[in-house]
């Protein structure tokens, strides 16, 4: 069990992170979904809040911490 | 792990997920169509999903167990009636419904088919393997080892046939004392081979039935020295007359090249075709499909044919009766004898057939054994031969 916590430590050392390729974007250890919809994603992370605009979201996955949307983005405001 | 693929409408998408996310449901999957919204989702998940109430939820399909349910409600009276025909075949192919001995005579049947019963093979029970066959077997010729010579069982559909040589033991020779080696037929001497006795006769003579050939009186100066059983063989030419009858005309089967197949049926009682052939006349050749309750399913195959009588010229007839007449003697002889030569001695001609009659000469063994009687005095012996 240590060497698998230490693994896991090593692979998540971050609080949350948010990859982005093409048109997809994954997001890992968020607290909740604010909004979600074709043209607006509002995730509340730790210590910011993350809006994701742009159309035709799609939801490919989603769990209690990780959700990867695809779609066309336009922008992304990271605000306090 | 089990998952269903459900759909929901495009509008309730957002509420969907946002509900999904409130209650701790993942979505592995999703795909989007023009009008719905496919999500794959745990199949333990699937309650929560239908209890949400604002969504049209449909399970469009489902992985794992669920997947093996719906498959198995779908297909059940097909799974079933397979497997029933499975079993069904199965049953037919193992169980054996009738074990049958072949022997003409009744008390080796019925000793075969009660030792066989002790082992286990007898009607409406399981077929055994090639293996316990062969010990069945083995044991049983060792249970009867003066009885039985050979056996075997043969596997026939649901049958048991078993075969049976049974072991005749060798009459003991009866022993004589005095015997001479006698003619059994008229003919000329034509080899003499003898263990015991003294010669009378010489290659090349004339010999008549009832002559002795070996006699078991040995002589010297007159003198009866010792008297014993005579044995050998004594091959003379013999003649016989033989008469055989042949047909002038043939018949004679040409194919026209028309095929019809046909199925046949074929028991002890029974044997026909299961279709009403259209031919007039016609060749069958058949080909065993299987059997079933003691009937065999042939595959037939009749080739139409057209007869023509042909009539044989002279020389065919001669040779067909001289190989008839060749077989019909060569059933009376034994390995060590033989034709010698054949001569044609009358035709007689009707319209329909041939008479021919044969002087055959044959190489045949004609010394019998025959035991003889002295008078009181060895010296003033007359042999009484007796038949």
């Amino acid at each position: 069990m240590h060497l698998y916590k230490s693994i896991k430590n090593f692979l998540f050392d971050q609080d949350y992170f948010i990859d982005i390729w093409g048109s997809n974007v994954h997001i890992f250890n968020f607290i909740d979904i604010l909004t979600l919809n074709d043209q607006n994603v509002s995730l509340q992370l730790e210590k910011f809040k993350l809006d994701i605009l742009g159309s035709e979201f799609r939801v490919l996955k989603l769990t209690k911490n990780e959700i990867l949307i695809q779609g066309n983005i336009k922008e992304m405001r990271f605000t306090e | 792990m089990n998952y269903f693929w459900i759909s929901i409408n495009q509008k309730e998408q957002d509420r969907f997920l946002l509900k999904c996310y409130k209650q701790n449901i993942v979505i592995y999957e999703s795909v989007t169509s023009s009008k719905r919204c496919l999500f794959k989702i745990a199949a333990a998940d699937y309650p929560k999903v239908s209890k949400m109430y604002f969504a049209k939820v449909r399970v469009e399909d489902a992985t794992g167990t669920p997947k093996i349910k719906k498959f198995l409600k779908k297909y059940f009276f097909f799974i079933i009636s397979s497997l029933l025909g499975l079993f069904l075949f199965f049953f037919l192919t193992h169980i054996i419904v009738k074990v049958e001995v072949i022997h003409s005579n009744k008390d080796i049947r019925d000793l075969l088919t009660t030792a066989l019963a002790e082992k286990g093979i007898k009607k409406n029970t399981w077929k055994k393997s090639f293996s316990e066959l062969e010990q069945i077997k083995k044991e049983i010729l060792n249970q009867y080892p003066d009885r039985l010579e050979w056996l075997e069982i043969e596997t026939q559909g649901m049958n048991y046939y078993v075969r049976v040589e049974e072991r005749k033991l060798k009459e003991e020779e009866q022993k004589m004392e005095r015997c001479h080696l006698v003619a059994t037929k008229d003919g000329i001497l034509k080899k003499l081979i003898y263990s015991k006795g003294e010669a009378l006769l010489k290659t090349n003579d004339y010999v008549k039935k009832g002559d002795i050939i070996v006699t078991g009186i040995l002589k010297k100066d007159e003198e009866t020295k010792e008297v014993l059983c005579a044995s050998g063989k004594a091959y003379a030419e013999v003649w016989y007359k033989a008469t055989i009858k042949v047909p002038k005309k043939r018949m004679e089967s040409k194919e026209t090249g028309k095929i019809r197949w046909n199925i046949l049926l074929k028991n002890n009682s029974y044997n026909d075709f299961l279709f009403r052939s259209r031919l007039e006349n016609y060749q069958t050749e058949t080909k065993s499909l299987f059997k079933i309750f003691n009937t065999e399913v042939f595959f037939a195959k009749q080739k139409e044919v057209v007869n023509t009588i042909i009539e044989k010229n002279e020389a065919e007839l001669l040779d067909e009766a001289t190989t008839k007449m060749q077989e019909k003697i060569k059933l009376t002889l034994q390995e060590d004898e033989e034709i010698l030569n054949q001569k044609i001695l009358s035709q007689n001609e009707t319209d329909d057939y041939l008479e021919v009659q044969f002087f055959v000469a044959v190489l045949e063994q004609i010394g019998k054994q025959q035991e003889f009687t002295l008078d009181s005095d060895l010296d003033t012996h007359s042999p009484n031969l007796s038949e």
